[in-house]
């Protein structure tokens, strides 16, 4: 384990330094680049062959700015250092987190043209070096801080933010996917993983389902070991919606001999409608009176009205969809952002696929085929569970 | 036996309504009855110069009755003048054998028997003005005197309107009632008729009503009208038919079509409307109205409709 280590400030000595950890010792991490400067959040990629480090960028300046610096492994040592090339003394660019591949690079910097505090960024790095860096946009950022991006190996974007909601205390951590071309809002993740303090720093593997993350839930800031566990809840029955009914005049000539007559609708919910057949969707589950006002178009008044008690009644279906990703990834992407589950507002979901667990609104799976038979459970802010048992025929492409 | 059962819907429905008394009905809004007198030329409205009325009298009502004629003299307040005032109408009540049994007087053209039953009472009116916007009373009539028909609910009495000489249009309207001065109903009386001759309101936002009873034996009706002179629409409401517009008349001519009766409409009225056109403001119209069954049986209209006004039946679904 990799993880950074803040000192009591002596004299000289830096602020913060990276340290590796082996079951109980701790040692200096990679002491050929250790140096009087601050060294913070580092990410690694290629197999570990590219590292990614936060540091001072002045020689003999404590905690001014921050920049991110790049080494190779070469030879059984880190070499060839060389600066982010988007690094700034007038603003800090920190806590990289570096795809797989080492070609995507996100980082948290507080540079102008954010949404406020430190906003996260990503560059590319192309043939010709890193791109200009882009900002996630306000699915990810907020007008607070948002630091410690991680990548997970499924592809989310894990990061902490102190002013994002639903935040419960000091720093919390979320989660974004990249979906549709935009990443989408961010979502908190649940108790115990956030506290009232601080909690930030995330590293996970859904592969695994084990993860760190820092807290100061407990006076200072300590390490913590997570994992997720599937929910050991009755599963949930789905019924689908009738929310959506269609009214239509049903008397002995109904759908004949409509010419001379206007049909007129109005619910109880203020909604109103002309014409023989009214398609009407509630936006709850509820009882609605139904009146329809029969004008007759020859006498030129209205000759009848009959009335009807409609009870929309609740649904409970996760409203599963499925498309196609990308083509040369050949993923298959599920969403739950539009579910019909009435008085459930879901803000977290586990999905588990045979003995896979995966987290988050959409998730992508190898292959193009659909799973025969999976678990998904979703959580409310009130940490209530739904726990639904689906199959392929539940999945609408 | 079906005939029995008929009867017995008839008269369970008939004892429900016990209001029937004033012809035309409110029901109906029909502003009077018309009779033109028989040198009159058809296309004023009335084709044979006849106006042949039933009255039913329940056999539980047991005390003499009275039949009135409201403004039964040509002039006056009321009634369409044709050049001189010069029109007599003879009213005559019949009652006993024949008197609604021969079918002669349900005729669309009554000839031969139309007459037949028992002659009670008769007058003829001219253009004197003694009943001018008054009623004259025929009575008082024992009920028994009438002809025993319990298909049409009772003792039945037929009255016929004649214009006998003349060219005017004699506008009038009948009560039934137990007392001589006033309009008191005959609990539980009603009236009926197998051809109207009526006259339609000049205000154009008025629609009158005709309330035929359909048997239960009856599969299809043919309708006519004469002389409605394309004034709007006349159009057939009923439990199974929310408003069928009939093939109606111009002037001086008949106009039939015939429609199909659906199970549900069975031993219920239905309401014939006639709509005037709301843009021609047509005055003074009169028109002839009947119905034929698939037998060619004229059908019989009730001021009070039986089982009650009919009515659309409108519902909402869901699907």
């Amino acid at each position: 384990m990799v993880y950074c280590h803040i000192n009591k400030r002596q004299n000289k000595s830096p602020f913060s330094q990276v340290k590796v950890c082996y079951f109980n010792e701790s040692r200096d991490f990679a002491p050929e680049i250790l140096s009087d400067k601050n060294e913070g959040p580092v990410s690694f990629a290629k197999n570990d062959s590219i590292m990614c480090i936060t540091k001072n960028m002045h020689e003999k300046d404590d905690v001014f700015r921050v920049g991110l610096y790049l080494y190779e492994w070469v030879d059984g040592s880190w070499k060839k250092e060389k600066a982010f090339p988007f690094n700034n003394t007038k603003y800090s660019v920190a806590h990289p987190a570096l795809s797989l591949d080492g070609k995507e690079l996100y980082f948290s910097s507080d540079m102008p043209g954010g949404y406020g505090g430190f906003d996260i960024y990503l560059s590319r790095l192309e043939e010709d070096g890193w791109t200009n860096p882009v900002n996630l946009g306000k699915g990810v950022n907020s007008e607070g801080n948002e630091l410690f991006p991680f990548l997970s190996d499924d592809g989310k974007l894990y990061f902490a933010s102190d002013s994002r909601p639903p935040n419960v205390g000091g720093l919390d951590i979320y989660y974004s996917e990249f979906y549709d071309f935009n990443w989408i809002d961010a979502v908190a993740l649940p108790h115990p993983i956030n506290s009232s303090a601080n909690d930030y720093g995330i590293y996970y593997s859904s592969d695994k389902n084990l993860g760190y993350f820092s807290s100061s839930r407990k006076e200072y800031d300590q390490i913590y070991q997570m994992s997720i566990d599937f929910p050991e809840v009755e599963y949930d029955s789905i019924f689908k919606s009738d929310k959506c009914p269609t009214f239509y005049e049903a008397g002995y000539e109904s759908g004949k001999n409509l010419e001379n007559f206007e049909f007129s609708w109005t619910c109880s919910d203020g909604s109103s409608f002309i014409g023989y057949e009214w398609k009407k969707c509630f936006e709850k589950a509820d009882t609605y009176d139904i009146r329809l006002v029969i004008k007759d178009k020859i006498l030129k008044r209205s000759i009848d009205t009959v009335e009807f008690q409609y009870t929309a009644t609740p649904s409970n279906d996760p409203n599963l969809q499925a498309k196609w990703g990308d083509s040369a990834k050949t993923r298959i992407q599920l969403n739950v952002l539009k579910h019909n589950i009435d008085d459930f507002e879901p803000v977290h979901a586990i999905w588990m696929f045979g003995r896979n667990l995966r987290t988050g609104f959409v998730v992508d799976l190898p292959g193009r085929s659909l799973p025969h038979s999976f678990q998904l459970a979703l959580y409310d802010e009130m940490g209530r569970v739904k726990l639904f048992k689906l199959k392929e025929e539940n999945i609408q492409w | 036996m079906v005939k029995l059962l008929s009867i017995t819907i008839i008269l369970s429905m008939m004892a429900q309504f016990s209001w029937g008394q004033a012809v035309p009905s409110g029901d109906e809004n029909i502003p009077f009855l018309i009779n033109f007198g028989k040198n009159a030329k058809s296309s004023w409205g009335d084709d044979d110069n006849l106006m042949i009325m039933y009255f039913v009298v329940p056999k539980k009502h047991t005390k003499p009755f009275y039949i009135r004629v409201f403004d039964p003299n040509v002039g006056g307040k009321h009634d369409e003048i044709k050049g001189d005032e010069n029109t007599t109408t003879k009213f005559t009540v019949y009652g006993g054998k024949g008197c609604v049994s021969n079918e002669a007087s349900r005729k669309e053209n009554p000839e031969g028997d139309y007459k037949q039953g028992t002659l009670l009472k008769s007058k003829s009116f001219g253009t004197e003005s003694t009943y001018d916007d008054k009623w004259y009373t025929f009575g008082p009539f024992d009920p028994t005197t009438g002809e025993d028909m319990p298909e049409y609910g009772g003792y039945v009495f037929k009255i016929v309107a004649q214009g006998v000489s003349g060219d005017d249009g004699n506008l009038f309207r009948y009560y039934l009632s137990v007392e001589r001065n006033a309009n008191t109903n005959v609990e539980g009386g009603n009236a009926f008729t197998f051809e109207y001759s009526f006259r339609l309101h000049d205000d154009v936002n008025q629609t009158s009503h005709i309330y035929p009873f359909i048997e239960n034996s009856v599969t299809s009706v043919k309708q006519a009208n004469f002389d409605w002179d394309s004034d709007g629409k006349i159009r057939l409401v009923s439990k199974t038919k929310k408003g069928l517009v009939l093939t109606s008349s111009g002037d001086n001519h008949w106009s039939r079509s015939t429609y199909d009766i659906d199970e549900a409409e069975k031993n219920s009225s239905q309401d014939i409307q006639f709509i005037k056109d709301k843009n021609k403001k047509i005055t003074n119209n009169n028109v002839v109205f009947n119905l034929t069954n698939q037998y060619g049986k004229y059908m019989p209209f009730y001021s009070a409709p039986i089982g009650g006004i009919p009515k659309y039946g409108y519902k909402i679904g869901v699907k």
